[in-house]
């Protein structure tokens, strides 16, 4: 204890207080803490202040009376929510479809990437990335506009293919069942191009000795892969994974918003859309207040689960 | 999204704070001072100009609304100057109106908006946001206070909960203009040598024969025997043919004063396994669940469709000629009502005033003059001599405008807002309605007998209840709706009709009915 207090005053009588240092350090590099300035007062008008409307959560929104005013009802609009028909449905619909997105969606890219690596003529390599970044340009309208034309039952290329091969034809968009895996593949395919690059550029940095070292100890093309670049970009991938995980939840809300009709409804409504439709559209702004704050905060307890899980299993984390 | 409700309430409120702190100030000293500036009666409406700010609801076929003829002719006539914020209905228009009440800025008035019956319980009745009409309408609105006394039950029907009213009604006097007509193609008829259908027989034989017998002669399958227009037609158009009403703007039938929700009833069964086995034989527009209005409209124009209902001819002007009307056909257990039409006053919602309106009587006599046959006129028709000229004392609109080459409706929603309706005016039986011609006249003709007496409009429910039933009536509306086109399509069979029951039961629909009824005994 004594030589403790005894080193703190030493160090305070050497350098004084550390207040004092990062002051003094912030007037001599003020042209950096200026521009710093910047994305905090952005984060706090834009992130923080508007952090005070999720009180009407737990309370009934009046205009009149305005956010402050309006009278407190604690967990009313939580208990309707949770005790509503539909709760468990869009529930189930919400994590299935991004857990789906997640699961399938985060492998392709690097499957793509190890792919493109392989290849060894360079304008093959060029021509495939470049088609496979250029769909991740389509507006979303566009992209869904274009499932419409292709899945068409009578008019798609899809359905003429099947009827073709003497398969039933198929209405793709109005079926329940197949929302999720048209809504996770048409992703995948706008996507995987654009994800792949930071991989590549991964790959790029493997120290070519190493691949030079396994084929002189005999290593197939596979083995190759398997044991050189999978390893070389696995940090990469589970910082990747972690980030993607933060948007767990949130899912393309406008493509399943523009994908939903009444057929489909019963596995295209999420929670986003389910806000969209009664805050914004039905004017019910608590209530569904208290439905998005539900999916932040389970947004927010996965991305701290997956976030401890990743740092005890790997060493690397987000924080 | 729990962000962007969040954030946009936050900015706005916090913006708007201040300018309401301003105009609550101006309100009280502002109203004496206006009303020296009002006229006793006629035009111009006020001495000195006045501004007032408008939001509402464009349709597509609407020039921008400054720049339509009848609001610019208006403004000289009423020395009334509108300030006009107009967005495209079904593009952002009903999440503007939520936001503008949800932050407080309000404009002065709100015309043609879609406010719906729990919009006025909710921003009249409860927050105090629209002002309760009914004084000015007995002080400075005469033409509607004599539509009131004449027709009792557009007062009844516009009056909320609290007894006030928030919101003035689109009114139609006349019955062909409050009912969906049903249309059939003669000359296909005439062509396969058959008769308009009686009967749900003679129905699918028709229906068959246009499917089956190429009756266009264009050597393709592309005619669509019964081409409804959406989902919502279900309740409306064939279910009169089942003993179903639309009462009360809801699913209901009214007995002996018991109000019933017949989503649960064998009869909707019946007529839902009906419209499976249309669906099924591909005799019903296959893609109807889909609310693709310009495809159907396509359709129509092309005179592709058999048979389908639709209130006015106006999209498939160039051939109306190959249709004719017909009576409601005689359902399975001999009914013959016919259900697709609503009361005399709706909608009810197209015409508010807001609390931070300076000028409230100015506003009321402003649209006042729309509920008078002059006015009337006007509004449909324009000014005389440049869009229209009057014939045996009936008003004929220019026929530039009629056969403009952009639609008659684009045309004439450069003269006024007549496409689209819902505007605060009435259509009485002296000057008709211009989207009405002959030939809706004629088709009119084959259902008018049919109609059932009264048609009550939907209630505007005290608070208490509103907030008990909304989300209900949202569970149950939305699961209806899914589970309807499912069960049409073939989806899911009619073995699950009874658990369909029981989940509607479940979602309490038993206290939604019980709500209709309590607001069917207090209107008594």
């Amino acid at each position: 204890m004594q030589a403790e207090a005894a080193k703190t005053t030493a160090s305070r009588g050497i350098y004084r207080t550390p207040k004092h240092i990062l002051w003094k350090r912030m007037v001599v590099r003020y042209q950096l803490y200026l521009m710093l300035l910047v994305p905090i007062v952005w984060y706090i008008l834009f992130k923080y202040v508007p952090m005070y409307g999720i009180t009407i959560a737990f309370k009934n929104f009046s205009a009149t009376k305005g956010i402050l005013g309006s009278p407190w009802v604690g967990w009313e609009h939580f208990e309707r929510f949770f005790s509503s028909v539909y709760f468990g449905e869009l529930l189930w619909n919400t994590l299935s479809l991004s857990l789906l997105q997640l699961l399938i969606g985060f492998p392709v890219p690097i499957l793509l990437a190890l792919l493109v690596n392989e290849i060894r003529a360079k304008w093959l390599q060029k021509l495939l990335q470049n088609a496979s970044y250029i769909p991740h340009f389509l507006s979303i309208i566009v992209l869904v506009g274009m499932l419409h034309i292709f899945l068409d039952p009578d008019t798609g290329k899809v359905n003429q293919i099947m009827t073709a091969l003497g398969m039933e034809s198929i209405n793709f968009m109005h079926k329940a069942d197949w929302f999720q895996t048209i809504f996770v593949t048409s992703g995948i395919w706008q996507h995987m191009g654009w994800g792949s690059i930071i991989y590549l550029a991964a790959l790029s940095g493997i120290d070519p000795t190493l691949y030079e070292a396994a084929k002189i100890d005999g290593a197939t093309r596979l083995q190759r892969v398997m044991h050189v670049s999978i390893p070389g970009i696995m940090s990469t991938v589970i910082i990747l994974f972690i980030l993607q995980i933060g948007q767990l939840m949130d899912v393309g809300f406008e493509k399943a918003l523009l994908m939903q009709n009444p057929l489909n409804a019963s596995r295209s409504d999420i929670l986003p859309t389910f806000v969209y439709k009664n805050g914004i559209q039905g004017g019910q702004f608590s209530y569904t207040a208290a439905a998005g704050l539900f999916n932040a905060v389970i947004d927010f307890t996965l991305l701290v689960t997956v976030n401890w899980f990743a740092r005890k299993k790997t060493g690397s984390s987000l924080w | 999204m729990i962000m962007l409700v969040a954030a946009v309430l936050a900015v706005t409120v916090l913006a708007s704070a201040c300018g309401n702190a301003k105009d609550g100030a101006n309100a009280g000293q502002a109203s004496t001072g206006e009303t020296s500036n009002l006229t006793e009666s006629g035009f111009p409406i006020v001495k000195e100009p006045v501004t007032l700010k408008v939001f509402g609801c464009k349709d597509a076929n609407h020039a921008e609304w400054g720049d339509v003829l009848i609001f610019k002719e208006y403004e000289k006539m009423t020395n009334v100057k509108l300030q006009f914020d107009e967005l495209p209905t079904g593009q952002g228009c009903d999440e503007k109106r939520n936001l503008l009440f949800a932050a407080n800025e309000l404009p002065d008035i709100f015309l043609r908006a879609n406010l719906s019956n729990t919009d006025i319980a909710h921003y009249g009745q409860q927050e105090q946001m629209l002002i309760p009409l009914e004084d000015l309408i007995d002080a400075h609105a005469p033409n509607l206070k004599s539509i009131f006394e004449q027709y009792p039950e557009v007062k009844s029907t516009v009056t909320a909960a609290d007894g006030h009213i928030y919101s003035l009604p689109s009114i139609r006097l006349a019955s062909s203009g409050r009912s969906e007509k049903i249309w059939i193609n003669k000359e296909w008829l005439a062509k396969l040598n058959l008769k308009a259908p009686a009967s749900i027989d003679e129905l699918f034989t028709v229906l068959r024969a246009f499917r089956d017998n190429d009756p266009n002669g264009n050597g393709k399958k592309d005619e669509i025997p019964l081409g409804l227009r959406d989902i919502g037609m279900v309740y409306s158009t064939f279910s009169g043919s089942f003993g179903l009403e639309q009462q009360m703007g809801y699913q209901i039938n009214i007995k002996d004063d018991q109000v019933n929700i017949w989503l649960t009833d064998d009869r909707f069964k019946e007529l839902l396994q009906f419209l499976n086995q249309l669906y099924s034989e591909k005799l019903l527009w296959q893609d109807f669940y889909a609310g693709d209005i310009p495809n159907w409209r396509s359709n129509l124009s092309q005179a592709l469709i058999g048979m389908f209902f639709i209130q006015a001819s106006d999209p498939f002007l160039q051939v109306e000629d190959q249709f004719t009307g017909m009576n409601p056909i005689i359902g399975p257990h001999g009914d013959q009502i016919y259900s697709a039409t609503g009361p005399i006053a709706a909608p009810i919602g197209t015409f508010a005033i807001s609390r931070v309106n300076k000028n409230p009587e100015a506003a009321i006599r402003w649209v006042d003059y729309f509920y008078s046959e002059e006015g009337s006129k006007f509004f449909q028709y324009g000014v005389e001599g440049e869009t229209y000229t009057m014939k045996d004392g009936q008003p004929v609109i220019n026929d530039s405008i009629k056969n403009d080459s952009r639609g008659f409706m684009a045309a004439l929603g450069e003269v006024n807002l007549v496409p689209g309706g819902s505007f605060p005016h009435v259509v009485t039986n002296t000057y008709g309605n211009i989207v009405e011609n002959e030939k809706v006249l004629e088709v009119n003709e084959f259902i008018k007998d049919y109609l059932p007496e009264t048609v009550y409009g939907p209630p505007i429910f005290d608070k208490g209840t509103s907030d008990r039933i909304i989300p209900i009536k949202a569970d149950i509306d939305k699961y209806v709706r899914e589970s309807v086109a499912k069960f049409i399509i073939g989806e899911i069979g009619f073995d699950k009709w009874d658990e369909y029951v029981a989940t509607l039961n479940k979602m309490k629909i038993g206290e939604l009915e019980k709500a209709y009824q309590d607001a069917y005994d207090a209107k008594k």
